[in-house]
């Protein structure tokens, strides 16, 4: 198994988890907790959309030099969720101190 | 004559559960029990599985229309001569290997000796007359080749066999990695007998005119 099928694995089968568990008890969390949720969670649905695009665009298996495929495919379910909770958490503290 | 009013709508999963443990302290009833473990496997379940059910949804969809799409060639053909006087399979073979693109034939010059290695199958259609020669490069490379003449009719892509493993899981790495579509595919069971739990058992619960239909 490569690193990016393991990416992929993890961003399809455990983020959704990870998502479901940290969605419980969101009200009684801190608006910047609730941000950086809702982040990840529209983060997670983005790279829903470009890893089934990246998917089925072309229907040949991937090659080597696929950066950009192999990035969107098998990656981005694991590390946009991820981005948009740090855009969540971040633009959060923005509102705060304003 | 007045009839007594019916029961108000139970709820059902996680809002059960809760306003039975604060009812009486009396044990779940089998119905509640069912019903919580149903919203939560249904919730959870569903959330789990959505990217690979969207997969094998869209997938199957595709695959049920390989044909419409051209993700499959299709080729008209008639048998051009008796099946006893076809083309050897070493020769047909050798035809497909050199009317593909290079890069579909790796290292391979023609000339050389047939690399069994670079053919994945060959499909021999009698009816029609020709041999369907798949590569094993990353696009399924087909070429279809008159089992008499020895002659080139269609050279393209099978994009179906890429669908079908990505439909099938087997994309991630071989055959062990079916079990990820077989456990969507189990998920997609649970979700929906749960779903319909959930849409039944309050109007079990009402037709009964109490908790357990006593």
């Amino acid at each position: 198994m490569t690193l990016g099928v393991f990416a992929c694995l993890v961003g399809l089968y455990v983020m959704p988890l990870v998502l479901l568990a940290w969605g419980h008890g969101l009200r009684r969390r801190s608006p910047r907790w609730q941000r950086a949720f809702w982040g990840a969670i529209g983060g997670h649905l983005v790279a829903m959309l470009l890893a089934l695009g990246a998917a089925l665009y072309l229907p040949v298996v991937w090659t080597g030099d696929e950066t950009v495929r192999g990035f969107l495919g098998l990656w981005t379910l694991l590390l946009l969720p991820i981005a948009g909770a740090a855009f969540g958490a971040a633009t959060a503290r923005r509102s705060v101190t304003s | 004559m007045s009839h007594p009013l019916p029961p108000p709508p139970r709820p059902i999963g996680r809002v059960a559960a809760r306003a039975g443990s604060r009812a009486t302290g009396a044990p779940p009833s089998l119905r509640r029990t069912l019903s919580r473990v149903a919203f939560h496997g249904h919730l959870w379940l569903g959330v789990l599985s959505t990217v690979a059910l969207l997969v094998i949804a869209i997938t199957g969809i595709l695959l049920n229309h390989k044909r419409g799409l051209g993700l499959m060639p299709e080729v008209e053909h008639s048998p051009s001569g008796a099946f006893t006087e076809s083309v050897s399979l070493e020769q047909l073979a050798r035809t497909a290997l050199e009317a593909v693109p290079a890069a579909a034939r790796q290292d391979w010059q023609p000339g050389q000796p047939v690399d069994v290695g670079l053919i994945d199958r060959m499909d021999a259609r009698p009816r029609n007359g020709f041999v369907k020669v798949r590569l094993r490069d990353p696009a399924s490379t087909e070429v279809t080749v008159d089992l008499h003449t020895g002659r080139v009719l269609h050279v393209g892509e099978r994009g179906d066999v890429f669908f079908e493993k990505l439909h099938s899981g087997e994309i991630f790495g071989g055959q062990p990695y079916v079990l990820l579509s077989d456990i969507a595919a189990i998920a997609l069971v649970i979700t929906l007998i749960s779903g319909y739990w959930l849409w039944l058992a309050p109007k079990m619960s009402r037709r009964g005119g109490g908790e357990d239909g006593a």
